[in-house]
């Protein structure tokens, strides 16, 4: 048994084509996790719709059946739901989750961005089966055998992160969170940048001992100086998460729109040094778009 | 938005005749390949008479070069199709090392390049020092399967 998981969208906020990316991808939010033949999909941002199309090829007609965990609604995270070729298709079975029973919001806006003054296709004559369905009354719910817990984060707006368990495997996925804001000593990293952060125990015990953590490290601390109360975590400071909560691996996610293939390089390089500076083991790593990790290494 | 009632180009000025343009150098030379500048501009009397040449795309293939490892240094071409890679005699791309698996990955012909896939090898895929299970490739990265070290370069 193993995880698989791929990257279809690494960057944030907005879709960033171009040669200054074409390492890294520039399209937004979109991490596919396959579960032995179980599919989960984290957040649907314009690389949703290749994933799509690598669903049609793949499926060989057979029907598709995936379970959707949206981080949030923000446009990086749902553009490319309507472009998502599999919802036109009415043998398909798409679960579109809420973090408890009754939250059917992210169903509800889901549509509501596919009204006739956003889109051509209302979402009422899509297709497949679209099922507003929820996690469990704590956060958490067995869907085909895998373990899913949520928890609220830091975002404007709100968001959630996700685990995903099973057979002592665990990945998390936790964009679109800005631990730095809620540190147990604020002005700890301006007075001394290189000292571990304090991270709130709740999100340190949810990422445990996870395989892999795939977490928003939008900024570098230069650029976080400007752009406190965004939403987003330094880079550093998911390094210390990782660290505090002693996961193996740690992709960085969600880059800013403004950090090229070096830019995203340098920020990376940061986080190991810091690494190496707490003597920890973590690996860190720039999630990349079209890269698939197998989790049971 | 287009309005169907007027939809000529405002001033469009018409292109590509050879008639006088003398304040505007219309060819620039210094990237084209030796060949389409050599003649037929050679024996140009006056800018008037510069015609539009026909454009030659140089194309290359994709690459692998192999920079560590069993024959090293070595340029491996990549085809538009699948291919395996292992130290098994009957694979396409054969290296004699004992850190390989007999079919370690295989190549993959993609849209515009090639993905790499781990064929559940012993030793693994590291891409860029990540170890992955499969990978579109980009030009310049390193690929590291037990001592064998492959750089890619894109085609064009
Ligand atoms: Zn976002
Ligand atoms: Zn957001």
């Amino acid at each position: 048994m193993a995880f698989f998981v791929r990257f279809w969208g690494t960057r944030g906020s907005i879709p960033t084509p171009g040669r200054a990316t074409y390492r890294y991808g520039g399209n937004t939010s979109c991490v596919e996790i396959r579960i032995e033949d179980k599919l989960f999909i984290c957040d649907g941002g314009t690389g949703l719709r290749e994933l799509g199309v690598d669903l049609l090829r793949t499926s060989g007609g057979a029907p598709i059946v995936a379970h959707f965990l949206f981080s949030h609604m923000h446009w990086d995270h749902i553009q490319g739901f309507p472009f998502f070729a599999p919802i036109y298709q009415p043998m398909n079975t798409f679960h579109i989750y809420g973090s408890r029973p009754g939250d059917t919001r992210f169903h509800s806006l889901l549509s509501g961005q596919m009204r006739s003054s956003y889109f051509p296709v209302d979402f009422s004559e899509l297709n497949a089966n679209i099922v507003a369905n929820e996690l469990g009354e704590d956060g958490t719910r067995v869907i085909d055998g895998v373990t899913v817990r949520c928890l609220e984060q830091r975002h404007p707006g709100g968001s959630y992160a996700y685990s995903l368990e099973k057979d002592g495997y665990k990945v998390v996925y936790a964009t679109d969170n800005e631990i730095d804001l809620i540190l147990g000593d604020p002005t700890l990293p301006i007075r001394e940048p290189d000292a571990p952060r304090a991270i709130p125990a709740d999100i340190v015990d949810f990422c445990r001992n996870a395989d892999l953590l795939i977490i928003d490290g939008q900024y570098t601390d230069a650029e976080y100086r400007k752009y406190t109360g965004w939403g987003h975590n330094r880079a550093t400071t998911a390094t210390d998460l990782a660290i505090a909560a002693n996961v193996k691996q740690l992709a960085i996610y969600h880059h800013d729109p403004m950090q090229s293939d070096k830019d995203v390089e340098a920020k990376i390089e940061h986080c190991r040094v810091r690494v190496a500076q707490q003597g920890s083991s973590v690996f860190v790593f720039p999630a990349r778009e079209g890269v698939e990790l197998r989790i049971d290494y | 938005m287009a309005d169907p009632q007027n939809n000529q180009p405002p001033t469009a000025a018409p292109r590509s005749t050879l008639g006088p343009r003398p304040e505007v150098p219309a060819v620039r030379h210094a990237q084209l390949p030796a060949d389409l500048v050599a003649d037929p501009l050679a024996a140009l009397t006056s800018a008037n008479e510069i015609p539009v040449l026909p454009v030659q795309s140089v194309s290359r293939p994709c690459m692998l070069q192999q920079v560590r490892g069993p024959l090293a240094p070595q340029f491996i071409e990549l085809r538009d199709a699948d291919m395996i890679l292992g130290r098994a005699d009957d694979v396409d791309v054969r290296i004699p090392s004992s850190a390989l698996s007999r079919r370690h990955m295989r190549i993959e012909s993609y849209a515009f390049g090639h993905r790499v896939v781990d064929l559940d090898s012993a030793n693994g895929v590291f891409l860029n020092e990540v170890r992955v299970h499969s990978a579109v490739m980009r030009d310049g990265d390193v690929l590291q399967l037990g001592n064998v070290v492959l750089l890619y370069h894109e085609g064009r």
